[in-house]
């Protein structure tokens, strides 16, 4: 028996042991976003002996993350409606109809994922230029959602699979319910778990992305938060100091949201690690 | 008459609220192709036509809004002939050297984690926090605190081992393997998360058979654990790879721009600098036509010789036990 919990606490040592460079960046990103400059200067590795607001309230003027704050949600609020609307229709017709040549049509829609976001992006961006339509937090939100299409149909057709059992469709239909309405009133309300971590999912990649805005958004005065906070590595004017304090604000929505769908994530993901 | 009357009721009761039902009976709605059509469409108009647009656009001198003239293969001989295309394919191939170290590291993780541990719930949570967050923030972050002069370096002098301090992001030989460390740092969590579930689904008495047998940890792990999970583990190797081939913009954009020199450049950072910095539209389009081929052909490889390389071993081992048997 001690040798079981002996056991246990080394490997609850060692799993504890390997948090550590998951914790010390944080750690020394506040540390190093909240010190005064001198402070810093003078022992960037060492513990803060001062505390100011300064470098933040710099930041978020100079980077204008306030404009990007505003700017990244209309497009996550975009992405989101347009990636689960259109994710969840397409896995209710796939649990629907199944077979050889549907099943392959569902892995090539999945298979979308593993195209290269810059071959496709760089003809869209020439078709968007043409027409105007580059600059625009609207169409960015609906690329961005159909970038995370792939991934989303992917868990809602796994979750559809397990939820929807054949019996159920089957007394939908026998009670006279067209695929519409079993999708309307059976499929969509059932779904909620699945549709909660898919929105936590795209939202944060949305939130995250720098690649599709860098590109699509090529005049400076409108930024996502991320475009207008990783521009600022390639400005020489702000100091390592003013890239952490920014870089510490843009984590926040991010942080918002995996704190608050944290439960949701776990059962989209089947929850199989839950032991 | 009452029958059939009762039978029709019968079937309202049924049914719980009845419109008219002219609609459903469409055939295009009632296949419910309603259903499909936005995906297929969306998917085929960003995905699936830029492709054969750029595809086009490859062999022609490309001038987006003017005229393009058709040039058959010359952007790609120009792109082969560039020392700096194959400089940036061999950073990709550097980079998959990191596969080994990314998959063992969040099995061996997982394993560890699946019983008698305490809060393992809670250090799942820990490992699985930088996927969430943006690359492109939190390379932010590493490039201040790896920057020469910035805290990572001065810590190491803190508690001394400042002969440590290196230039991680602004030093040629450095800064590859030190981008493989942050992949594996940023990636650790999610594949935690993805062996955690495959080997809760292993039956707990495969474990305890093995244990009465007298086998330790590692060979538990080897012998048991690795190949219940195969197919996972397959499914991961190619997710990393795909990460490495496809996602690395924003570590790059924001680490190093793809510095010193062309020493972190990825395929598709350089694509984009063609492109939007420098305007060699053509050769541009040749390259992503490429970083597509290469997309469908490396995991390939990488799955078909580890199993060549099985099966020859294998038919060795056997053709030696067979040796072993016949010679005493």
């Amino acid at each position: 028996m001690t040798t079981v919990r002996r056991e246990r606490q080394v490997r609850t040592a060692v799993a504890a042991l390997l948090t550590v460079p998951f914790i010390i960046p944080f750690l020394m990103l506040i540390s190093t976003a909240v010190r005064e400059r001198d402070d810093f200067a003078s022992a960037p590795g060492g513990l803060p002996a001062s505390f100011t607001f300064q470098n933040i309230v710099n930041a978020w003027t100079e980077a204008d993350l306030a404009d990007g704050l505003r700017s990244s949600l209309i497009t996550c609020v975009v992405a989101c409606v347009v990636c689960c609307t259109t994710a969840l229709a397409g896995a209710f017709w796939f649990r629907i109809h199944q077979g050889r040549v549907v099943g392959a049509m569902r892995w090539l829609l999945v298979a979308g994922y593993a195209v290269p976001t810059i071959a496709w992006l760089i003809p869209v961006l020439v078709i968007l230029a043409q027409h105007d339509l580059t600059n625009n937090l609207v169409v960015l939100g609906i690329v961005n959602g159909v970038t995370s299409l792939p991934f989303a149909l992917y868990l809602m057709h796994t979750f559809f699979n397990q939820v929807l059992s054949a019996e159920l469709l089957e007394a939908a239909t026998l009670d006279g319910a067209g695929i519409l309405r079993t999708f309307g009133r059976i499929a969509v309300p059932l779904s909620l778990p699945a549709l909660a971590s898919t929105i936590a999912l795209v939202f944060v990649w949305t939130f995250g992305d720098l690649i599709i805005a860098v590109t699509l958004l090529q005049d400076t005065s409108v930024q996502t938060m991320t475009l207008a906070t990783a521009s600022l590595s390639t400005r020489e004017d702000l100091n390592i100091q003013g890239q952490a304090a920014a870089s510490l604000v843009a984590l926040v929505p991010m942080l918002l949201v995996f704190v608050g769908a944290q439960k949701a994530l776990a059962k989209g993901f089947g929850g199989g690690s839950g032991k | 008459m009452t029958t059939a009357a009762t039978t029709r009721s019968g079937a309202h009761r049924l049914s719980p609220r009845r419109r008219p039902r002219r609609l459903e009976n469409g055939g295009f709605l009632n296949s419910g192709l309603l259903l499909l059509a936005p995906i297929v469409i969306l998917e085929i108009a960003v995905f699936l036509l830029p492709l054969v647009y750029v595809l086009n656009r490859s062999f022609h001198d490309w001038q987006p809004g003017g005229v393009s003239v058709y040039v058959r293969f010359d952007n790609y001989s120009t792109l082969f002939a560039q020392a700096e295309f194959w400089e940036v394919v061999r950073n990709q191939l550097f980079f998959l050297l990191g596969l080994p170290i990314w998959v063992a590291a969040p099995l061996v993780l997982a394993y560890l984690l699946r019983e008698n541990v305490s809060c393992a719930g809670l250090f799942r949570t820990i490992y699985f926090f930088p996927a969430v967050l943006s690359p492109a923030i939190v390379g932010l972050v590493f490039r201040s605190l790896l920057a020469t002069d910035g805290p990572f370096n001065a810590a190491l002098g803190t508690v001394g081992l400042g002969g440590l301090a290196q230039p991680w992001l602004t030093d040629a030989t450095w800064v590859k393997p030190t981008v493989i460390v942050l992949m594996l740092w940023a990636g650790l969590g999610t594949g935690v998360l993805i062996f955690s579930a495959a080997l809760a689904a292993v039956p707990d008495e495969t474990f305890e058979a093995a244990r009465i047998d007298g086998a330790g940890f590692w060979d538990e792990l080897w012998h048991i654990a690795i190949p219940s999970v195969r197919a996972t583990v397959v499914l991961w190797t190619m997710f990393q790879v795909m990460t490495i081939f496809l996602f690395m913009f924003s570590w790059i954009y924001v680490l190093t721009s793809g510095g010193p020199g062309l020493s972190s450049t990825t395929m598709d950072f350089s694509i984009y600098q063609k492109f939007v910095r420098f305007g060699f539209f053509g050769a541009a389009a040749a390259q992503s036509v490429v970083l597509v081929a290469m997309v469908i052909v490396v995991p390939i490889v990488i799955v078909v010789i580890p199993r060549a390389v099985r099966v020859v071993w294998r038919t060795v081992v056997q053709a030696d036990r067979l040796d072993a048997r016949v010679s005493p």
